[in-house]
């Protein structure tokens, strides 16, 4: 998978291991992605990651919990969204983007587009 | 009279089987520990039991004693039969090729994922799988991912982390290699196997805070969910077992230093047979170079 606009590879996979299991305590994330990680490296990038307004932190004990503000999928929509807003041109850039898509993804797409919003 | 040269490798085998028994029922690490070095000794006299029956056949072929300064009394020398020699000295070259085979298989298991941590595959069968390297990737697929809750996410995370920090894939090469120099050890290659997967588990159990249902309840759901082969890593071994041995409390200290003991008692017994080996080989090995 790509990694998300802006965060390194070592961000994209904190961020990848909270949206899989909701929150996690510096300590967790540094056991789930290797003993090696120093626990300030870890902390480094939570802090990091909260700052750039990815994750929520609270209080649990001595550590912060942290918890990702918006699911996976919100967020690689909204990285869309913007590259999309960013673009001077948006209708060139759609509908080539429609043009590509492979004919499952397009087929989905059909299916979304004809259930309406909500 | 010298005990016969296939001797150590046949009390190995038994051993193994021994192993097997009392397994499940000693702490997870201790247990690992003492099949793991069981099939790295066993894998050493395998190898060294081919190549004394090798070296001793070539001691007997005709004129070739006389040239190497053939000695009846060499020690270790017995008289091997024509088929059995043939046969070790084939099945030595087929043993190296095994081997050689085996050890690339293994290096090959961590490529493709270097530089990663955690990576998500994009399909929908279940499986998961730790990809040894530095740092070691863990590999989890979306479908495995749906199929449980974010806290038996954590437990399967931690179970594939727990391969990686403990080196699991060292044991499993020696358990390869071991079945690569003598086929009738699949049965402790597989106590093996079942050992890594056990000791993952009770890593996990430590890693969620001592939660064992929990670790239970995860492992049974990969299973439901999961086709037992392509879910790799996190279904490996028996799902039965590992579940049984969960919903037990954790073995005792006492029980722990006595298994301990165990362990250490089998290697020192693998270690002598090795040994035994080793030194028959290279008095013949001496012999036949002089």
């Amino acid at each position: 998978m790509a990694a998300p606009r802006g965060m390194g590879p070592l961000e994209t996979e904190v961020m990848e291991y909270l949206w899989m299991v909701d929150s996690g305590t510096p300590a967790q994330v540094r056991e789930a992605l290797g003993a090696d990680l120093a626990y300030t490296t870890v902390m480094t990038i939570l802090t990091r990651l909260w700052r750039k307004g990815l994750l929520d932190r609270q209080r649990s004990g001595r550590a912060y919990e942290y918890r990702p503000v918006e699911s996976q999928a919100q967020h690689r929509a909204r990285g869309m969204r913007s590259t999309l807003d960013q673009a001077p041109d948006r209708e060139a850039v759609l509908s080539r983007f429609v043009d590509e898509l492979s004919p499952g993804d397009a087929r989905l797409l059909r299916r979304l587009l004809e259930r309406g919003p909500g | 009279m010298p005990p016969p040269l296939v001797l150590p490798g046949l009390v190995l085998v038994l051993l193994g089987v021994v192993v097997g028994l009392v397994r499940p029922r000693v702490p997870a690490r201790v247990a690992l520990w003492t099949v793991g070095g069981l099939a790295a000794l066993a894998a050493v006299v395998s190898v060294t039991t081919l190549a004394g029956l090798a070296a001793s056949y070539l001691l007997d072929v005709n004129g070739l004693g006389a040239v190497v300064g053939y000695c009846v009394a060499v020690t270790g020398h017995r008289h091997v039969p024509w088929w059995l020699g043939t046969t070790a000295l084939l099945g030595s070259v087929l043993v190296v090729i095994r081997m050689s085979r085996a050890a690339r298989r293994r290096r090959r298991a961590g490529t493709g994922h270097e530089g990663r941590r955690l990576e998500v595959l994009d399909t929908s069968t279940p499986m998961a799988f730790a990809a040894p390297g530095s740092p070691g990737c863990v590999v989890v697929s979306r479908g495995m991912l749906e199929a449980l809750d974010p806290e038996e996410r954590r437990v399967l995370i931690a179970h594939e982390r727990a391969h990686l920090d403990a080196r699991h894939h060292r044991f499993l090469l020696a358990a390869d290699l071991a079945v690569a120099a003598m086929p009738l050890l699949v049965p402790l290659a597989r106590q093996v196997r079942l050992a890594t997967e056990r000791s993952a588990d009770e890593m996990a159990v430590a890693a969620v805070g001592g939660d064992r249902d929990l670790v239970a309840r995860a492992i049974g759901h990969a299973a439901l969910a999961g086709d037992r082969v392509e879910a790799g890593g996190f279904l490996g071994g028996s799902v039965v077992e590992r579940v049984a041995a969960l919903s037990r409390a954790p073995v005792g200290t006492g029980v722990g230093v006595l298994a301990g003991a165990g362990g250490l008692a089998i290697w020192a017994t693998a270690a002598l047979l090795g040994m035994v080996q080793v030194v028959r080989l290279a008095s013949l090995v001496a012999h036949l170079c002089r």
